[in-house]
């Protein structure tokens, strides 16, 4: 999987690229990580080019969610195709997870 | 119009089926024992006279069912009537003996003629059993019981009949020399103990025990004596066989059951079953007779046409539609949808839900008990699920096998969910999407908690 890191001001911006799964998820952790240990509090995760998230990637999301609230941080995430909507509403994780439909919008939410 | 199944029909009915079965008795005695061999008419015979000329008319305005339909129009209430219950009701109402008004005293065979014709009363039984038989069909009447209650009062009006009709023997001749009730030295006593003896002598008689102290002594005592000894064989066999079949009919399904489960005990011993798991079965099954008597509800409403199959179902499920957040969600439509396809399981202790490692499938709601979750090597997470949650849907939607297993930590019933309904429904009504996003935000919390701890269920 591709992860491209960029900076928005004081938003960190990941755009994944791929599928993040069981084998995945290893790698965008240690990106994410990585982010958070460099001391962002801000972070933005786009998953317009991901097609599919498995419980892994799930479960890495909501650590992250969990890690930055502790910090005072925030979390947002974008651009889900129908099929991982459908995983967000389903799980409920929707209402747990700030989802926004597109990355303008979610950059403005901070 | 009166409902035919209406609380005021059903008193109503109770209070002619006592006064019926009173009647039958007093117009028998009275033939006997001559006694009330007058016309008066504040007599409590004319008000109950009354009472079934007014249940005739009622009769006129009861509705009725006919194959299950309730049938409410008065011309065909009529004819029916007419047709059926009508002429005995007629016979059994009308004063007869009235007509000695204009015709003067009569005795025949040896007995008042007004008490003669005041046996028509008699034929009111022909009403006590039909309203036996319309109260069998009552769901909240015990088929068993009733029949016990209708056979106890048939043996008593043949024993009473008997018995009066034995002792009619006597006085109708005016008790001459060397009749029974001289020889039994009770001529001079009074009726109610010419009764009792008469009844004595009857259930001796016809129960085959024949103390051989009342003993007919006349032709014609002879003749009736060999009569009701016939009649009295056949009755008590007849009896004692009834009795039997009725009692034991009277828990059919508790016979049943008990016999279901010994088999099963018994299967389980011969093939090696330990004897803890054995009572855990035997355990199940006290459970599944507390909560189901042992039915299983697919089978029992299987025969049901689908319209009224949900409405039961609704009606059963009214704790997990009130509880489960999810039904609060789904329009009427979806809900029946919903109701159709789930179906009731039960669990005891112990018993395994759902097993970690099992392909995604179906989702569970737990309608009572409580459950809990093991991660792997059945370490407990200690997270528990009780009545109103549901899970077994996050592994359905990520296409992922469960990685936890759910145990039932006590007896538990849990609707399921099919796979194959579910995907059914998530076509059919894209609505369902949107109730299980509303309902999933209710308890997410835990859910996030399990998924962080690595369990998909």
């Amino acid at each position: 999987m591709e992860i491209i890191e960029r900076e928005e001001g004081e938003v960190r911006v990941l755009s994944l690229v791929g599928r993040l799964d069981t084998n995945t998820t290893p790698d965008a952790e240690a990106q994410i990580n990585s982010v958070l240990d460099s001391g962002a509090n801000k972070l933005l995760i786009n998953f317009e080019n991901i097609e599919y998230v498995s419980s892994a990637g799930l479960r890495l999301l909501l650590a992250t969610a969990k890690r930055l609230k502790g910090s005072a941080g925030e979390l947002r995430i974008s651009c889900l195709n129908e099929t991982v909507q459908e995983v967000f509403d389903i799980s409920g994780f929707a209402s747990i997870l700030t989802v926004l439909a597109t990355e303008n919008e979610a950059l403005d939410a901070f | 119009m009166i409902g035919g199944q209406s609380k005021l029909r059903l008193y109503w009915d109770v209070l002619i089926a006592i006064l019926a079965f009173c009647s039958a008795v007093y117009v028998v005695w009275q033939l006997a024992f001559f006694t009330d061999a007058s016309i008066r008419i504040w007599s409590p015979i004319y008000l109950v006279d009354l009472i079934f000329l007014a249940d005739i008319t009622a009769n006129f305005l009861t509705s009725y069912r006919d194959r299950g339909v309730e049938v409410t129009d008065p011309s065909k209430i009529s004819r029916r009537y007419a047709r059926t219950m009508l002429p005995v009701d007629l016979i059994a109402t009308i004063p007869w003996e009235l007509l000695l008004l204009s015709v003067g005293g009569e005795v025949w065979l040896g007995a008042p003629l007004l008490l003669w014709l005041r046996l028509p009363r008699f034929l009111r039984v022909v009403r006590l059993f039909a309203i036996f038989r319309k109260w069998e069909s009552l769901p909240q009447v015990n088929p068993g019981t009733l029949r016990v209650i209708r056979f106890g009062i048939a043996a008593a009006l043949v024993m009473h009949v008997v018995a009066c009709g034995w002792f009619f023997t006597a006085a109708a001749q005016g008790f001459p020399p060397g009749n029974w009730a001289a020889t039994a030295g009770i001529v001079g006593a009074t009726p109610a103990d010419q009764y009792v003896r008469s009844l004595y002598w009857t259930i001796t008689t016809m129960t085959t025990v024949g103390f051989g102290d009342i003993t007919p002594s006349r032709t014609s005592e002879y003749l009736i004596a060999m009569i009701v000894m016939l009649l009295g064989a056949s009755l008590y066999a007849f009896i004692v066989a009834s009795i039997a079949s009725l009692l034991s009919s009277l828990n059919v399904e508790k016979t049943r059951h008990r016999d279901r489960v010994q088999s099963l005990s018994y299967y389980l011993q011969q093939r090696g079953v330990s004897a803890e798991l054995n009572n855990r079965v035997r355990g199940y099954y006290e459970y599944l007779w507390a909560r189901r008597r042992g039915l299983a509800e697919s089978e029992i409403l299987s025969d049901l046409p689908r319209g009224l199959q949900i409405e039961i179902k609704e009606k059963l499920a009214e704790q997990v539609l009130a509880q489960v957040p999810l039904f609060e969600f789904c329009s009427p439509v979806l809900k029946m949808e919903l109701l159709s396809a789930l179906y009731l399981e039960s669990y005891g202790p112990g018993s395994v839900v759902a097993n970690e490692g099992e392909r995604p499938g179906d989702i569970f709601f737990v309608v009572d008990g409580t459950l809990e979750v093991s991660g792997h090597d059945n370490k407990s997470l200690r997270v528990q699920l009780g009545a109103g949650e549901y899970f077994g849907y996050l592994s359905l939607v990520l296409g992922e096998r469960r990685t936890a297993s759910v145990t039932a930590t006590s007896y538990c019933d849990v609707m399921r969910l099919a796979q194959d309904d579910y995907d059914a429904i998530m076509a059919a009504y894209p609505e369902f999407r949107n109730a299980l996003k509303k309902a999933a935000a209710h308890k997410t919390e835990k859910m996030a908690e399990l998924v962080l701890e690595g369990v998909v269920l």
